[in-house]
């Protein structure tokens, strides 16, 4: 076992962490396999290509030399306390969660390994923003109503959310934008309109096809990924705080106008006014976090399917029931350090798009994880977003692998190419 | 008895997961001690440093530091560049800085908008002195020799 050691480490006696992984894995697995008073195989074979899987992955990002090797970690751990919780509420929802687990980490490796060959063709702003438009106006028309968000669509047995990757192809307009600013200026009237208004208008557009589907959580994480991208990268403080009033304004008159809104901002206010109708779900998953108390009530032995939609926005809960509020705290450091890596990586990177579109990813995946768990925990009012690798949903958890696996592509390929580059240039001399 | 197994198991399950976290940021914390000695290098060798205006602002930033260490350095807006700057008014092969014998050398590369330095158009190549200016689009960026 010795060649799995981590090399970095000065101390070579240390357990590697992707050992710690397969033991949280054996532990958790094996605890469910036998929670019937059955022993049940069916369970330890999941369990088992799991364990593989991870130490697959390990030794091909290590051996290959492809760029940080901690995101896939942390992602591998959040993803077995997903999984394992699914697989708890029900075995049925747990083994489909388990297929769409195994489709996120083919689709983590297809976008690593052959991501770099195209990511320097793929800058057209409008191409993206084309995308967003067509993804959008596809839904309106064969979407189906779920949940009172109309943004599923349906094609024989598969169902999707569009939604998940429009959030990932504006992460690419944004990068665009910033990069190429100049793409979008327009003359009007021999009169020129700075290309910032222009954005502004195009991405108010956007947030306006959002709440036509009701969805709200992604317009939300949208519209901050939106505003820190600008913060950041294009220095604009006033025009930022311009777009958050506006956006503000809009906020408190949809507010006023659509019910729907009304009843989320007033259950988070006032959950226990209406215990037993709009306000049950926010404070059955309060009572759930609150049994849990420090270490948990032990995995199997809570009452997380109280909770309505426990699986997929409320999982957090769940993991806060039955491994207590140290579970939930665990959670939340591991999304901490996978933003901090994300930004790492944004960091190391040269050239303006990439770094865009590294840090558009990681901050989508940050802000959602926020808009989520505050959510459950009622800090924010509760939207729908699901919390990234952990919450029951195919789309969920494929764009959530396509972002690990974009994010590890920048981190290798791309950063081993700019530093190539520079080699080259000193060599020429 | 599953009652039992599974109070037993949710402590060493805790302690597994924070063990975890604790060597990832163990490994983490020895990353960003070496990136500091390079940052810290970077400094002290000689640098470009890219000033930025804020906006409805005119106190000036330094946003990024470049190195420049041997052979030439491109600046640009091209992928091809070492110093890439998104700026609209910046040609993607805009000048280059070439390390002689006799100090570094600055080169316009026939950009559509011209550089300046200290203020003046650069007709021919120049040698930068420590603190020289150097203007293109709307960005600057100060040379500077670096300290010890």
């Amino acid at each position: 076992m010795d060649k799995f050691v981590d090399a970095n480490s000065k101390n070579n006696k240390a357990i590697s962490p992707v050992h710690l992984v397969a033991l949280v894995d054996i532990g958790l697995f094996a605890l469910l396999s036998i929670r019937t008073g059955v022993f049940e195989p069916f369970i330890m074979i999941l369990g088992g290509t799991k364990i593989v899987l991870t130490y697959t992955m390990y030794l091909i990002l290590k051996k290959l030399k492809m760029g940080d090797p901690y995101i896939a970690l942390i992602v591998a751990l959040l993803a077995s306390l997903g999984l394992t919780m699914q697989l708890r509420l029900s075995t049925e929802v747990g083994t489909k969660q388990f297929i769409w687990f195994l489709l996120g980490m083919g689709i983590f490796f297809v976008t690593t390994f052959i991501y770099h060959y195209f990511h320097k063709r793929i800058r057209a702003i409008w191409l993206f923003y084309g995308l967003m438009l067509s993804l959008f106006i596809l839904t309106l028309i064969v979407g189906v109503r779920i949940n009172g968000a109309k943004n599923w669509i349906i094609i024989g047995p598969f169902s999707f959310q569009p939604s998940e990757f429009i959030k990932i192809l504006f992460v690419y307009f944004m990068a665009s934008f910033v990069s190429n600013p100049e793409k979008l200026e327009v003359e009007l009237k021999g009169q020129k309109i700075t290309s910032k208004w222009i954005l502004m208008g195009l991405v108010f557009v956007l947030l306006g096809f959002f709440v036509l589907q009701r969805e709200f959580g992604t317009a939300l994480l949208v519209f901050m990924v939106y505003i820190s991208t600008l913060y950041v990268f294009e220095k604009a403080v006033l025009f930022s705080v311009i777009n958050i009033s506006v956006a503000g304004a809009a906020a408190f008159m949809a507010i006023q106008v659509l019910p729907h809104l009304q009843t989320r901002v007033t259950t988070w206010l006032h959950p226990f006014a209406d215990i037993a109708g709009k306000g049950y779900q926010i404070t059955q998953s309060l009572f759930a976090i609150g049994s849990g108390s420090f270490f948990g009530t032990g995995v199997g032995l809570g009452y997380p399917q109280f909770i309505p939609n426990v699986e997929t926005d409320f999982i957090f809960s769940a993991i806060c029931e039955e491994m207590g509020i140290f579970g939930g705290i665990a959670v939340i450091i591991l999304f901490m350090l996978l933003v901090y890596r994300g930004m790492k990586i944004c960091l190391l990177l040269r050239d303006p798009y990439t770094k865009v579109v590294a840090f558009g990813l990681t901050t989508t995946a940050g802000f959602q994880t926020f808009l989520i768990i505050g959510g459950v925990t009622r800090v924010v009012p509760l939207t729908g977003v699901t919390l990234p690798f952990v919450s029951y949903g195919g789309s969920s958890l494929v764009s959530s692998f396509l972002i690990l696996g974009l994010l590890q592509a920048l981190s290798g390929s791309i950063l081993r190419e700019e530093s190539f580059n520079d080699e080259k240039n000193h060599n020429k001399q | 008895m599953y009652e039992i197994i599974a109070t037993v198991t949710k402590y060493a399950l805790t302690f597994t997961i924070y063990w975890f976290i604790f060597r990832i940021a163990k490994l983490i914390y020895q990353d960003i001690k070496t990136m500091t000695v390079w940052e810290s290098a970077k400094v002290t060798n000689p640098h470009l440093k890219l000033l930025s205006t804020l906006e409805g602002n005119d106190k000036q930033t330094v946003t990024e530091i470049f190195p420049l260490i041997t052979g030439t350095t491109l600046v640009g807006r091209g992928i091809e560049a070492q110093i890439i700057i998104a700026d609209p008014h910046i040609s993607s092969k805009h000048l280059q800085i070439e390390n002689t014998v006799n100090g570094y050398v600055i080169r316009d590369l026939a950009s559509a908008n011209g550089t300046f330095l200290n203020g003046e158009k650069l007709m021919k190549p120049l040698i930068l002195k420590e603190g020289d200016e150097i203007s293109l689009g709307v960005s600057k960026m100060i040379f500077s020799e670096g300290r010890e």
